[in-house]
């Protein structure tokens, strides 16, 4: 079930909401995680028993580190902790890949592929599981309660595409929680303006990026095609994701939960180190403060941080799927990162305007270059991408297609271009001081978002969410 | 305080709102989908309430309340995106507003072998029927100012189809078109066009095959003593998904006849049998309708594959035997009405080997054998056995 279905909307949405706010307070989580539950069922029966799995492992690991965390053994728990949880994610997620590339090292068929399908956000769970036990282990009060570490993993919202919500963030939430209207309000129109960002942007550029990157036959296309697929391409997934978060993220406010930000105009950014602080956060925090601190982070040796970095970028490439493509765009920003930490370009872009806005196309450029490879389905068709891009091969720079491609897709490109700039805190900023006005602006426009994004999701079958698979 | 509290009103209203809001689509839609359901449950196709889901899905999004006038609402923005492409860049608007559907994949279509090897069955066996290959205007010849030549290759089947089908010694009927022939947003010919091909029809079998309708002025749709016409708003097949303010709405006209006219309708593999006049046999007047009546389909019988249209008041008239897909729904209709038979084969809904021996056997049963499609539409059909 995803957050842009009618069956989710007109369904699922309205009986949660309502079954919530009307059972009894002491039931109220009991409810949410059978509503989870079924709401993850409903789209990965079959992998049902896998999260049931997972929330009872956890839980006992949970108990575990709660228990002996002054043990000396405790890093064995731990260790046992983080294979179980990552041995799942392996035969579900990498097995395949990894038999594929030994059987292509070993120049035949020593092992045959086990098919397995993936379930729906194993990848989001999973490490929220993990991120149970360490915060517990580091001192955050454990759960006795395995229907709360259920909870936890499983609250609907964030389930199957995030944001990763570490457990220090709504371990008290959990158990005591404040529900108001003003939470409700703030949620109901932050889930707006997601399924908008969604059903109105994200897919209608997704049909640009995939008429660009799916064509069968590129014969007609010429470079400056290639340059829209790409750039829709990077709107697309800034507003598919993000969009899917806005609406976790209000999801969960309306039920008396605050996740942190997950993303902060990533395309805004003034270096690739800036803009790692503001795309997918949940995940580069976890990164950060689960691999690479406790690897010593930057407080150590030169080539040990550089060690440290490749570990984090590596592993977010894999994190992200089993393709050579996604491991290699990890090490893309490792390279581009490392660059950066080594050379005082950081300094000079605060010192110079001119090197500061060079730099900022620089590192948009880069990261659009990065999302060809993170879309392409092989290397070799990422490589035929990028090099299409500059016309290599015969291609014309611009033709008639190319035209009318961009003739189509310019208003749209140019919304969300705008709608990708933080435009709203301007608007945040002229009405702090009159909050009626403030309200009503954002109530009429919330109602309005939600029903174009209705009349946008009944028409159309078109609606992948790029995340998902992760 | 004051305006906290005012705040605080407007913010409870907005839940309201937004709760009320889905609920209303779910009270509206859910029984409809639960109706659905148990029909799914009940039927032999049955495998699983969880194969069962992602139907109960697709339910909802076609049952949902409203959701002809969510369409359109969201058809504006596509206006104010300036979007020329749509569903999936399956379709392209010109700057008239006219929707085109491109077409790039127009293979070799066995069906025109076909059609040569019926005129060689013909011309071996010397049978009397005559065999007419009805080459429609095309699209992009017609409306005018926009020609996506570039790309469609439409074009091209045609000369290829000439091609084919003069190396077989079949005989092609051009039929000349005007610029308002097809409709804005559907690929079928307006009501109007497609008697007026049936009129060049008439004419050609009349001067180049010999054959006689006496009673041809009755396709004379436009006199108010012989037909009573009736306007009905109407978005095509183009624009169904899109929504009405994608475009212009078209406007499909229904002409019935004043005269009299006395229709039997046998359809040839379920055995059912139809009776009545031209309203009552051939045309299907919706209860309810709105601009997403489908009313390309509301004439003749769309999903058959071999039925026969006998006129008991044209006894003695020329019978006529058709190819077609849906090109000429609404032109045999009135076709009908000055022939004593027009047999319709439609090969897309053929149910097997049965149709291709009904079709040998038959084929000298008619004065002549149309082959009447649109563009492309049959290139995988194989219609003679």
């Amino acid at each position: 079930m995803v957050f842009s279905s009618e069956i989710f909307l007109f369904c699922f949405l309205p009986v949660t909401i309502l079954g919530y706010y009307l059972i009894n307070q002491r039931l109220r989580n009991i409810f949410l995680l059978i509503m989870s539950l079924a709401f993850y069922a409903w789209g990965e029966p079959k992998f049902f028993p896998i999260l049931v799995l997972s929330i009872f492992a956890n839980y006992g690991f949970g108990l575990l580190a709660d228990r002996y965390r002054e043990k000396s053994y405790i890093k064995w728990i731990l260790a046992l902790m983080v294979v179980f949880n990552l041995s799942i994610m392996f035969v579900f997620k990498y097995l395949d890949f990894t038999i594929t590339n030994i059987n292509r090292i070993a120049g035949s068929q020593v092992l045959a592929l086990r098919n397995i399908a993936l379930p729906i956000g194993i990848s989001f769970f999973t490490f929220q599981a993990m991120s149970y036990v360490i915060d517990v282990y580091r001192g955050e009060q454990v759960q006795k309660n395995p229907l709360n570490v259920g909870l936890y993993i499983t609250f609907f919202p964030q389930l199957i595409a995030g944001p990763i919500v570490r457990y220090e963030t709504v371990a008290r939430e959990i158990s005591q929680r404040k529900e108001s209207v003003h939470d409700f309000s703030t949620g109901l129109q932050r889930f707006c303006c997601g399924l908008a960002k969604k059903v109105i942007l994200a897919n209608n550029l997704a049909v640009i990026a995939d008429k660009v990157f799916d064509a069968a036959d590129m014969s007609g296309y010429s470079a400056s095609i290639f340059w829209l697929g790409s750039i829709a391409y990077t709107l697309q997934i800034y507003f598919d994701f993000s969009g899917y978060s806005d609406m976790a993220i209000g999801l969960g406010k309306m039920f008396g939960f605050h996740f942190n930000e997950n993303f902060n105009y990533p395309y805004t950014a003034s270096s690739i180190t800036d803009f790692w602080r503001k795309w997918h956060i949940s995940l580069s925090s976890w990164f950060r403060d689960y691999v690479y601190i406790p690897l010593g982070g930057s407080r150590c040796a030169k080539w040990k941080n550089y060690r440290n970095l490749a570990c984090v970028w590596i592993l977010t490439g894999i994190w992200h799927g089993a393709n050579w493509t996604f491991i290699l765009w990890g090490i893309l920003y490792l390279v581009l990162l490392v660059i950066e930490k080594s050379t005082p370009i950081l300094t000079w872009i605060k010192k110079s305007r001119i090197v500061a806005v060079v730099y900022r196309i620089f590192t948009l450029l880069c990261v659009n270059f990065a999302w060809v490879l993170f879309r392409a389905e092989s290397l070799s068709k990422a490589k035929a991408f990028l090099v299409s891009m500059f016309g290599v091969g015969n291609l014309s720079f611009h033709n008639l297609l190319g035209s009318y491609m961009w003739r189509d897709a310019a208003v749209l490109l140019l919304v969300a271009v705008v709608l990708s700039c933080p435009i709203k805190r301007l608007f945040e900023k002229a009405l702090q001081n009159k909050p009626m006005a403030f309200q009503i602006i954002q109530t009429v426009g919330s109602m309005f978002l939600l029903i174009l994004s209705i009349a946008y999701m009944v028409r159309t079958s078109y609606d992948p969410f790029i995340y998902f698979n992760f | 305080m004051k305006e906290r509290k005012s705040v605080y009103y407007l913010q409870i209203a907005e839940i309201i709102l937004f709760v009320g809001i889905l609920t209303f689509f779910m009270a509206k839609t859910a029984p409809k989908v639960l109706h659905k359901a148990m029909n799914d449950y009940e039927s032999a196709e049955f495998a699983g309430w969880s194969n069962e889901l992602p139907q109960l899905q697709s339910h909802f999004k076609e049952n949902l309340v409203l959701k002809n006038d969510l369409t359109d609402f969201a058809s504006v923005f596509d206006v104010a995106f300036a979007r020329i492409f749509t569903d999936n860049y399956n379709y392209l608007k010109d700057t008239n507003g006219i929707v085109y559907h491109l077409r790039n994949d127009i293979t070799e279509p066995e069906w025109l072998d076909d059609i040569v090897r019926i005129q060689a069955y013909v011309d071996e066996n010397q049978l009397d029927t005559k065999l007419v290959y009805v080459q429609n205007p095309l699209r992009i010849d017609t409306a005018v100012h926009y020609r996506p030549h570039e790309f469609t290759n439409v074009d091209e089947y045609k000369e290829r189809a000439k091609y084919i089908l003069d190396a077989g010694g079949v005989d092609i009927l051009n039929i000349e078109g005007q610029p308002d022939t097809y409709f804005i947003t559907d690929m079928h010919a307006t009501t109007d066009a497609q008697v007026d091909a049936m009129r060049q029809i008439v004419e050609y079998l009349e001067t180049q095959k010999g054959l006689q309708f006496r009673y041809k002025d009755l396709l004379d749709i436009q006199n108010p003593d012989l037909y009573e016409k009736s306007s009905y708003r109407f978005i095509g097949g183009y624009c169904r998904s899109i929504g009405g303010y994608y475009t212009q709405k078209d406007t499909f006209n229904l002409y019935l006849p004043l005269f009299s006219t006395d229709y039997v309708i046998d359809f040839k593999n379920t055995g059912v049998q139809v009776t009545g006049n031209f309203a009552d046999a051939l045309v299907r007047i919706p209860e309810e309708y709105d601009s997403y009546s489908y009313w390309i389909t509301n004439m003749a019988y769309y999903g058959q594959s071999v039925y026969s249209i006998k006129n008991t008041t044209m006894e003695g008239e020329p019978k006529v035997l058709i190819i077609m897909d849906s090109a000429p729904m609404t032109g045999i209709c009135y076709l009908s009405a000055i022939c004593s038979e027009v047999c319709v084969y439609d090969p897309r809904f053929s149910e097997g080997d049965s149709d291709r021996v009904w079709l040998k056997e038959h084929l000298n049963d008619y004065d002549v054998v149309l082959f009447d499609t649109l563009e492309n539409s049959m290139d995988d059909q194989n219609i003679f056995d």
